[in-house]
């Protein structure tokens, strides 16, 4: 194999590493404020995928309009959705212990999952790139999917964002005061119910987000939720949970990884390369484990 | 009476912390409660500010009613809570410690503003930019006074704010509790400092084992040998 073709990989990894950051970021960052682990976050990714999907049946395929529908419409509305779980549901957990959070954000996925089948059946969907999107630049010789260019470039925006959000604003400076002493924070004069919902929701946008570019990445289907879910999960235990910039990190570790893998297995001889690759999440996800168990990123629980 | 608290009855769980304690506090006053480790003080103003709502016993702030109300709502109305461990939030920059007390956002009228803050704090200024989990006692001291003076309150409860400071550094602090009297700031402080107390309070309560001892002014404590012996570790 020559270089080129593992360079192609790589820039393909890192932008099935940059959606997987959009997504991860979202579950990160609700697990590092309000310290739970919501499983139910890869449903709403899937949900955004699939009313981008609808949404987008309602437009001319393919135009930049309807993308741009699509990306301002979906995530806000998953972010409703966020804050109708948060307000009736999560807030009743924030002091339980993990079983009944993990009993609960479990119960949630079943629901969902079986809501999205209930409403858009099994098939598998896609959705139309817009056209400039559509196409591809070439690269060394090798045809690169603009689109795949294109989330490249969307994930260092949405990670600078984030960046900037926390770390210099009023809004990212309660988050960050919330982690450490929610009454505290209270006692100051700062409804700290509302900053945590506002997390979630945040969370929860990202989701959205997350499943429109997917909606027009690949194939949509049932399963996407819970694949997601499982990298998303891998990636903040390697980056750190609650850590922005170690979902960062972890993101591209694992989709540059789950790109390469296969190829890599394969050219020096491995049976059923593809299948060894999916076990590339775990194995990470146990070395970290094993060596700093708090995460890459992370810092050790007080 | 800005502050009037009656009868309070607080538990942890099941154990019964406070006993009917009740102090008044009138408007300009600095009022110390004095008890020595686990008597009560922290329970109390907790119990003020709606940390440990009392379960039963009445807590009134200018007329109103604030038993039992959320401590943002409580902390809305005027009254400011400093903390005893100082509470300062690790991650954050001493600035952005500053931000988060600074509930009324772009209120034209505030009276603390980051440049008068820094005026009486020059130490906070240089450190603006440090991580609040990498200052000193005293500088963790300043910083929480001065947090949640950035909402802007009129009243104060300070719990214990000498504890485990330098005596210089103790000396400042009394310099700056003048300043806040003078700006009409009221104060109920909690101490088990006598000589500090009787340096910057006007009146004076005692609580021992969850029950208020005594109430008096400065001038009487002062003289009253007995009940401090009794009481305080003096
Ligand atoms: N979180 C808590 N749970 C149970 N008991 C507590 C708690 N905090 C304080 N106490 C008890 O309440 C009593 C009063 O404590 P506190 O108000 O902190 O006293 P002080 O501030 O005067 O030192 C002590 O006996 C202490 O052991
Ligand atoms: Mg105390």
């Amino acid at each position: 194999m020559s270089v080129q073709f593992y360079l192609f990989l790589l820039i393909n990894g890192l932008s099935l590493g940059m959606l997987l950051f959009i997504i991860a970021s979202g579950l990160t960052l609700v697990f590092g404020v309000l310290r739970v682990i919501n499983f139910a976050h890869g449903s709403l990714y899937m949900i955004g995928a699939f009313l981008a999907y609808s949404l987008s049946l309602l437009m001319t395929g393919g135009s930049l309009f309807s993308f741009f529908v699509m990306l301002l419409v979906v995530p806000p509305l998953i972010a409703v959705i966020g804050f109708v779980l948060e307000y009736t549901l999560f807030r009743r957990i924030y002091r339980a212990e993990h079983l009944l959070q993990l009993l609960l954000t479990y119960a949630l996925v079943l629901i969902l999952d079986d809501l999205v089948r209930l409403v858009w059946g099994g098939d598998p969907r896609n959705v139309t790139r817009p056209e400039f999107l559509a196409g591809s630049v070439s690269f060394f010789g090798m045809a690169l999917p603009t689109y795949n260019v294109f989330i490249l470039c969307i994930g260092p925006a949405i990670a600078l964002g984030l960046w900037l959000m926390l770390y210099r604003t009023r809004a990212g400076n309660l988050m960050r005061a919330t982690v450490s002493y929610p009454d505290t924070l209270g006692a100051l004069g700062v409804n700290v119910s509302w900053v945590m919902t506002s997390t979630f929701m945040l969370g929860c946008w990202l989701a959205g987000l997350g499943g429109v570019l997917m909606s027009s990445f690949a194939n949509i289907d049932l399963a996407i939720g819970m694949e997601k879910i499982i990298e998303c999960f891998a990636v903040v235990v390697i980056g750190g949970l609650g850590s922005v910039g170690g979902a960062l990190l972890g993101s591209l570790i694992i989709g540059v990884g789950i790109t390469w893998l296969p190829v890599l297995l394969a050219s020096v001889g491995v049976q059923e390369a593809s299948r060894w690759a999916l076990v590339f999440p775990y194995a990470m996800m146990a070395v970290v484990l094993i060596v700093r168990p708090w995460g890459l990123f992370g810092k050790p629980e007080r | 009476m800005q502050l009037e608290v009656q009868a309070i009855n607080t538990f942890y769980g099941l154990s019964h912390i406070l006993f009917d304690v009740s102090l008044e506090v009138d408007k300009g006053q600095a009022v110390v409660l004095l008890g020595r480790n686990g008597a009560g003080k922290t329970t109390t103003l907790r119990s003020i500010m709606g940390l440990t709502p009392p379960k039963t016993g009445t807590v009134k702030f200018q007329g109103w009613d604030i038993t039992g109300m959320v401590p943002f709502k409580v902390a809305r109305l005027g009254l400011g809570f400093v903390p005893e461990d100082r509470r300062i939030f690790p991650d954050l920059t001493v600035k952005a410690n500053l931000d988060v007390g600074r509930t009324r956002g772009n209120d034209k009228s505030v009276k603390w503003t980051y440049e008068r803050i820094y005026m009486h704090f020059p130490r906070l200024k240089e450190l603006a930019n440090r991580r609040g989990g990498h200052l000193s006692g005293g500088e963790q001291q300043m910083l929480t006074i001065a947090r949640t003076l950035m909402g802007d309150p009129t009243f104060l409860l300070l719990d214990e704010p000498s504890e485990g400071l330098a005596p210089i550094i103790v000396r400042d602090l009394g310099n700056f509790i003048e300043v806040m009297k003078k700006e009409g700031i009221t104060i109920l402080l909690s101490e088990q400092n006598v000589k500090f107390s009787l340096k910057h309070a006007d009146r004076a309560y005692i609580v021992d084992s969850g029950h208020i001892k005594y109430q008096g002014s400065i001038e009487d404590l002062e003289k009253d040998d007995e009940v401090k012996k009794r009481y305080l570790a003096v």
